[in-house]
């Protein structure tokens, strides 16, 4: 019987265990198209629940030995529920896997879950703003956010600190606590990687929520000089500095007097200097083969190309100028082996890279290919590299839909169908179409994170 | 030859680690946690996994944290973790664990990532097969620019720009590689000097890319010149 704990009422969908290796695994849901979010917990138990829908638990996993004391299942289950599933799973058929050293490890088949669409949705269509469980799977999803090396360090600040605050007031957030030190330590190291254009960027009712949430973590954890206090502070002032900038809607904000004005994206890029001492070496243009370059285009040098072999291991390529972004490539013309790769950057009327190439090639042993790096087409991708693409595109609509709705999320959703359907994962496919022609989404929050992305993306365009 | 210090050989230990994951046992166990996630299990995602799972246990070996007792034990959590990764956020590059380091990011020190090397010996004829590989599919240009340089650094030390970058003595000199590489292939704005910390971070990252893709270029070149795997696309 398992307990009537606040957690429990919200995995009441969970019920699957199993036993792999030395885990103990309590299986609910498959993550859906924007795959899932997953917070690791002091003592290494696993938290993971959906992305796009918190409430949905996917996985907690423990310890197999000492599960039934585990703090998270306990949280989760209640003393009386962890011991059930410790014992459920001990008990549970299973296959076991030997290994060249012996037997290591029980599985069962009771983890072939497939997604179902229509549950998935009906569970999204029937939550309100206000379920304990999407509270709970926030924090999880914060967690993510906070660790997420893909995000700006403005952003993944932003999630640390709201994962901190919300921690406070959610089941399972207390397990938290006893590391909440070393998460200040690694957000506070990020502040050094944070530029005041960025703060800037922010709109006044971003900026103060942002103040705000620093502030206040940092009051309750390293004291008033901390770098998360300093960076709230520059915030309040950068959201003080320009009121009478922007009209701001009054319901909107905590602070009527306060706004913020964008500023430029910053970027610099070291320009390539051609040797002018050194006299060229003009050779014949090699024909350009597309085999070589599966994940772009090769195209014909139009009309000029002049090499310089500045030192037996330093080639010097320039080539006439062109709009868009291109690389060189040397190649071992006895093999086909590609020897040196470089990036064409403007100089001039011309485009130069320097490129390194074994001081012992022969200038009649290799050829000179210009290419076009395109990343936009999946075609080519390995199938792990497409999966990680329609999570990242999910995830990103994910955000997109929280933050201005569904409706402003549609070609997102679109592209994610399109790399799920690429993988051959039908399931996920039809579940992002699903979402993107209209079908339900749970009501969940923008978090402050999610603000302050979409407000530095909207900056680079 | 070439390489790095014979010191840092894990060949032995990567060829235990591959004739686990190739074996039947060790393939259906890829299907069977695939299929846990509800991920089709088609023969390339199934050699993908092998592969990234390779990847973790050999690196699992190269900081001591298995030895080759644990190797059945390892297999099992890393293709686990590796299959749980690909719908969650461990593919991002950082550790999940709010207690831990955030090694891959970086953030532990600025100049000091986790390793310095590739994680195996680099002999002549695959530093050849892996020129080869630079274009599979995901390739990265800069990172593909990286490894070229990085390759022939490796075989002809004399080609190394004179005025490439070189780490303080505190540092590992084979990481003098890695800098020369990137140096020497465009990433200019990660070697100012005075260097701040966040440059320094930013480099220790683009480092550790530089490594991981030349670890999984010779682990895939191992599994398809040696067990068949990956082989167009999939188990022959």
């Amino acid at each position: 019987m398992i307990d009537e704990t606040l957690v429990s009422m919200l995995y009441d969908i969970l019920g699957v265990s199993v036993i792999e290796g030395r885990r103990l695994h309590v299986l609910g849901s498959v993550a859906g198209p924007a795959g899932s979010s997953t917070i690791t917990m002091p003592d290494g138990g696993v938290w993971e629940v959906d992305h796009l829908d918190p409430a949905i638990p996917i996985r907690l996993e423990v310890d197999v030995d000492g599960a039934d004391r585990s703090p998270l299942l306990i949280a989760a289950f209640g003393g009386d529920g962890a011991l059930y599933l410790a014992d459920e799973a001990i008990s549970a058929p299973s296959d076991v896997f030997v290994g060249s050293t012996g037997s290591v490890q029980v599985e069962s088949d009771s983890t072939m879950r497939r997604p179902s669409r229509d549950a998935y949705l009906n569970r999204m269509e029937s939550r309100s703003r206000d379920d304990p469980d999407l509270m709970a799977g926030r924090i999880v999803v914060l967690n993510d956010m906070s660790m997420d090396t893909r995000a700006e360090p403005l952003v993944r600040i932003a999630a640390t600190a709201e994962l901190l605050l919300k921690a406070y007031g959610v089941s399972g957030g207390e397990l938290l606590m006893p590391v909440r030190t070393r998460i200040l330590e690694m957000a506070n190291a990020l502040v050094s990687d944070v530029d005041d254009d960025e703060v800037a960027i922010l709109d006044a009712r971003t900026a103060t929520r942002f103040a705000s949430a620093l502030i206040r973590v940092s009051t309750t954890g390293r004291g008033s000089e901390s770098p998360l206090m300093h960076l709230g502070r520059r915030a309040r002032e950068f959201a003080r500095r320009d009121t009478h900038r922007i009209a701001l809607v009054p319901s909107m904000v905590h602070d009527p007097d306060e706004a913020g004005v964008p500023m430029g994206v910053r970027g610099d890029h070291p320009s390539n200097t051609p040797d002018v001492d050194t006299p060229a070496v003009l050779l014949p243009i090699a024909p350009v083969s597309t085999e070589s370059f599966p994940a772009g285009t090769t195209e014909p040098v139009a009309d000029y190309l002049e090499l310089h072999r500045v030192t037996p291991a330093h080639l010097k390529v320039s080539v006439a100028r062109h709009d868009v972004e291109r690389w060189v490539r040397v190649i071992d013309d006895r093999d086909g082996v590609p020897l040196a790769q470089a990036p064409l950057g403007p100089y001039d009327l011309v485009e130069v890279a320097d490129l390194v190439v074994p001081s012992d090639v022969l200038d009649e042993n290799f050829r000179v290919e210009v290419f076009t790096p395109s990343d936009s087409c999946s075609g080519g991708l390995r199938p792990v590299e497409l999966i990680r693409r329609a999570v990242v595109r999910g995830r990103d609509a994910a955000r997109t839909t929280r933050v201005h709705g569904a409706a402003s999320a549609t070609s997102e959703w679109v592209e994610c169908a399109g790399l799920w359907a690429a993988v051959g994962d039908s399931e996920r496919e039809q579940l992002a179409r699903a979402i993107a022609e209209g079908g339900p989404v749970a009501p969940i929050q923008p978090y402050l994170a999610d603000e302050i992305a979409d407000a530095l993306e909207r900056s680079e365009r | 030859m070439v390489g790095t210090s014979p010191s840092h050989d894990l060949t032995a230990g990567a060829i235990a680690v591959l004739d686990r994951l190739t074996s039947d046992a060790g393939h259906q166990h890829v299907i069977h946690c695939l299929r846990s996630c509800a991920l089709p299990s088609t023969p390339a995602l199934v050699d993908d996994v092998i592969v990234e799972a390779a990847l973790r246990i050999i690196g699992d070996i190269a900081d001591g944290s298995v030895t080759p007792d644990d190797l059945d034990q390892s297999m099992m959590c890393a293709v686990r973790a590796v299959v749980d990764g690909l719908s969650g956020p461990a593919h991002m590059g950082r550790s999940t664990t709010p207690t831990g380091n955030d090694e891959r990011s970086g953030i532990r020190s600025g100049d000091g990532p986790p390793r310095r090397h590739p994680l195996v010996f680099i002999d002549e004829a695959t530093a050849r097969r892996i020129r080869r590989r630079v274009d599979d599919p995901g390739s990265v240009p800069w990172i593909t620019a990286a490894v070229l340089a990085y390759l022939t650094f490796l075989e002809r030390p004399d080609s190394i720009p004179v005025d490439a970058p070189v780490p303080g003595p505190d540092v590992d000199p084979d990481q003098g590689l890695v800098w020369s590489a990137l140096w020497a292939t465009g990433q200019w704005a990660l070697f100012p000097d005075p260097c701040p910390e966040s440059v320094a971070r930013r480099r220790a990252r683009h480092a550790q890319d530089l490594l991981d893709r030349i670890d999984e270029l010779v682990v895939r070149d191992w599994l398809a010149t040696r067990y068949g795997v990956g082989v167009d696309g999939g188990r022959p």
